[in-house]
């Protein structure tokens, strides 16, 4: 117990000491407005779930409460659609807390497991459906719906078993990208996930066919037995004998989940993976696919100018040796082909593919310059000590900012022929306007992040480890990042109006025009950066020295 | 160059290094004050002190880490605070926590190194392959420096701070965790450097080496400078070590131990 007392202390302390002086005034202010739009955003969702939960329970009819069941279905699905998806969509798979320094102790496993885990609760996709769950079951027991125990029990379990399953979703692959062979695994296993995501939906849609049926049927009836439907079922069961079995499965479920979370702990944390050395990292025998873009993109570089040259070097090495930066690029694409996949089937167009290839590319091709935000936003965090050399090196900071960008810019065109060679195969390949459009726009906001990204890094470095897949930065650098991402979209949504009416032509004009602006903005920022690394060039090393 | 640089270059053709009230508070603490030195040209300079008197924080605003909060500083004549990157270009460092990109493996740091600096492109290989060797760090090419012990990474800074061919090179600790051979033969690099011309700036615990290498020492204890010049004149026939503790106070009650020691 002092122990766990002692462990809870450093954690505050550090999270109290991540920064000091006015840049920490800073980030308490933006954690907190950042908090505050979480919380208003997670609390418009928890405020209709619950109205129309009270009116479906006062109509009392039985359609109403067949509709509720759907609705607590919606609602629990959404939950692990949540806990799951999000981390896997925004790349920051993490443990979220690094215990790795804290093993030289004597501290039980188990204690570091439970510590984790309790960091895991307190982040983002953990924290935005907990006031919904909470506000259902509060209406559920206020009516008389469900007794109060069993209302806030299902939201328990459903809660530890989102958790434990997140939990040991982000610790396996955290663990699985350390180790090469079963990174290798883990690529391949995509890939027949893919193959398998794209014929299922085929195989379905020969609804009347007996074999399609009776996999439908199969597919439901397995669902049933899946936490999401056995809370939702176990709120409206109509017996307290069928509650009861549903709340037990829900129980299974947790013990089970948390056995897991305990063995990807277990796995992640003997021995090897943890010590972060880049060992997992060396190259042996075939180069990877990351290794050989790594060379192609290395030799692409080579034709620029000395230093300019040798810092876009050094920064798409960076990127692509990196956990989060190498998970991107597996992620890109087999996400690219899920959505393909899932748009291309139930859009309703009879010639499959051109028009919904067309508006997903120009989607994705904005969505994956978002992924890059962070490396944009705290440009200095993967350098640590490293970045001394910027100043101590007859370089202009300009030079150093400009590098950085072009690195990045390099590394998110890469991601952008990756999502659109996925998104070509699934759903045929978008039409050239429609390219150019996508092209324009990731290009615009490639130039606003990197605008934002050059003064949020130098204002709010954060040190990071590039063996962690966590890349996120401080939360003021984050309000940053959502500056910049707010500043690209209404550039390239401005721009994109006219097409909406039936001018692409005037749509392209205004991208071109977007790009200019941007343009000037990056250029902008480049400048000021440039004056503020002169300035706070002391201050960037100690920030990144943990000495912020 | 112009007449203003001939007269500077002809002014201060014999100092490498030369500070004037430079001084560094970080806080209330004066880590560095009011710092008056001159390091000739050409000389193997001891810069000394005890644990917390502000050598590496000397280095830094040497070398543009730091900023001095007051006084300023000369490199080879030309001001640091107005000409930053000519002399940048000049000196070479290897700071006390070693600035190091390890994420890149040990050609691959000295060739990106060597290119900040401006080394012709056809010279870059041949100069990373030899300080390499000269460094025994050429078995293991694909290494990352993360993984590296902690004298190799010493060993590669000091390799990367060497590529661009310096004419001030500033070494903080530069022995420290590095093993006998290596250290040995880097001793006789060094040697071999300032009988070229090289001025060494060097900061070291071990005052064997200090004594066996440098021609010019400093002592500097609480940020102030205590002594200065020559080796002959601070040793004063006597050993360096000697001459240290006389300086800078020795411990006032030798022996004493620690009281829950038993
Ligand atoms: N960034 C900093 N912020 C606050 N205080 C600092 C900082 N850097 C150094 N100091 C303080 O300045 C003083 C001088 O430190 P410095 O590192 O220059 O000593 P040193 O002579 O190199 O010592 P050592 O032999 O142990 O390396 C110390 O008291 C130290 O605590
Ligand atoms: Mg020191």
């Amino acid at each position: 117990m002092t122990r766990l007392l002692a462990l809870a202390g450093l954690r505050l302390r550090l999270v109290l000491r991540a920064s000091r002086g006015s840049s920490r005034v800073f980030n308490v202010l933006a954690f907190v407005a950042v908090a505050a739009a979480g919380l208003a955003a997670a609390c418009g969702p928890a405020a209709a779930f619950g109205t129309i939960t009270y009116m479906l329970i006062e109509a009392g009819t039985a359609e109403a409460l067949d509709k509720l069941a759907v609705l607590l279905r919606a609602l629990f699905v959404l939950v692990w659609v949540l806990a799951l998806g999000v981390p896997i969509a925004t790349g920051s798979l993490d443990q979220g807390f690094d215990v790795a320094p804290l093993r030289v102790f004597p501290i039980a496993r188990r204690t570091l497991w439970l510590l984790t885990l309790g960091a895991a609760w307190l982040s983002f996709e953990h924290l935005a459906y907990l006031p919904a769950l909470l506000v259902v079951a509060s209406v559920l027991s206020a009516t008389g719906a469900a007794p109060p125990a069993l209302a806030f029990g299902v939201i328990a379990g459903t809660a530890a078993c989102a958790l434990a399953a997140g939990h040991a979703l982000t610790l396996l692959v955290a663990g699985v990208l350390r180790r090469r062979g079963l990174r290798e695994a883990l690529g391949i296993g995509a890939l027949l996930l893919i193959i398998g995501a794209s014929l299922l939906p085929s195989i379905l849609d020969q609804g009347g066919s007996p074999g399609g049926t009776g996999l439908l049927t199969l597919v439901a009836g397995t669902a049933r037995w899946l936490p999401p439907l056995l809370a939702a079922d176990a709120l409206v069961a109509r017996s307290p004998a069928e509650a009861l079995a549903a709340a037990g499965g829900l129980v299974v479920w947790a013990v089970l989940l948390a056995g897991v979370s305990w063995a990807a702990f277990s796995f992640v944390h003997s021995g090897e993976p943890i010590v972060r050395r880049g060992g997992g990292w060396r190259r042996t025998g075939r180069p990877s696919p990351g290794a050989r873009a790594e060379g192609g993109l290395a030799r692409a570089v080579d034709r620029l100018p000395g230093p300019l040259r040798a810092t876009v070097g050094k920064e798409l090495r960076y990127l692509l040796r990196s956990a989060a930066g190498r998970f991107t690029l597996l992620m890109v694409p087999l996400f690219t082909a899920l959505i393909a996949r899932g748009f291309g089937t139930q859009a309703e167009i009879p010639f499959v593919g051109a028009p919904g290839a067309d508006t997903l590319f120009v989607g994705l091709a904005l969505y994956v310059g978002l992924l890059s935000s962070n490396w944009f936003h705290n440009a200095f965090g993967w350098d640590a000590g490293g970045a001394a050399l910027w100043r101590l090196a007859p370089v202009s900071p300009r030079t150093v900012l400009a590098g950085k960008n072009l690195a990045l810019w390099l590394y998110d065109g890469l991601l952008v022929a990756l999502a659109l060679l996925s998104l070509s195969l699934l759903a045929g390949p978008p039409s050239p306007l429609a390219l150019l459009t996508g092209l324009l726009a990731h290009a615009t906001a490639g130039l606003t992040l990197a605008a934002t990204g050059n003064l949020a890094s130098l204002l709010f470095p954060v040190p990071r480890d590039p063996s962690s897949l966590r890349n996120s930065g401080s939360f003021a650098g984050t309000l940053f990042g959502l500056a910049g991402t707010l500043a690209g979209s209404t550039l390239v949504g401005l721009a994109l109006l006219p097409a909406l009416f039936g001018r692409p032509g005037w749509s392209l004009a205004g991208l071109i025009a977007a790009l200019a602006v941007a343009g000037l903005g990056w250029t902008g920022s480049l400048g000021l950066a440039g004056q503020l690394f002169e300035r706070r060039g002391e201050r960037l090393l100690a920030g990144l020295a943990g000495r912020g | 160059m112009t007449p203003d640089e001939t007269h500077a270059a002809a002014g201060d053709a014999v100092r490498a290094i030369r500070t004037e009230g430079l001084t560094r508070r970080f806080g209330d603490l004066v880590a560095v004050d009011r710092l008056d030195l001159e390091v000739p040209r050409g000389c193997f300079f001891g810069f000394l002190g005890p644990n917390g008197a502000g050598k590496s924080t000397t280095i830094a605003m040497l070398t543009g880490l730091l900023r001095p909060s007051a006084g300023r500083a000369e490199i080879l004549g030309r001001d640091l605070a107005r000409e930053p990157l000519a002399v940048k270009r000049s000196l070479g460092v290897v700071p006390e926590q070693l600035a190091l990109f390890d994420r890149l493996t040990g050609p691959e740091y000295l060739a990106f190194v060597a290119r900040m600096y401006g080394v012709p492109r056809r010279e870059v290989r041949t100069r990373a392959a030899e300080l390499l060797a000269l460094m025994d760090l050429d078995g293991a090419p694909r290494k990352l420096i993360v993984d590296y012990s902690h004298g190799m990474k010493k060993k590669i800074a000091l390799a990367a701070a060497l590529i661009h061919r310096p004419e001030v090179l500033f070494l903080d600790e530069p022995f420290e965790g590095i093993d006998a051979v290596a250290s040995r033969e880097i001793k006789d690099l060094m040697l071999q450097l300032v009988a070229r011309g090289v001025t060494i700036f060097l900061t070291s615990h071990v005052l064997e080496i200090v004594e066996r290498l440098c021609t010019d020492v400093a002592i500097i204890a609480r940020g102030r400078l205590v002594a200065s010049g020559p080796m002959d004149e601070i040793r004063r026939g006597g050993g360096l070590e000697e001459a240290f503790l006389d300086l800078v106070g020795r411990p006032e009650t030798p022996g004493a131990g620690l009281s829950w020691l038993g």
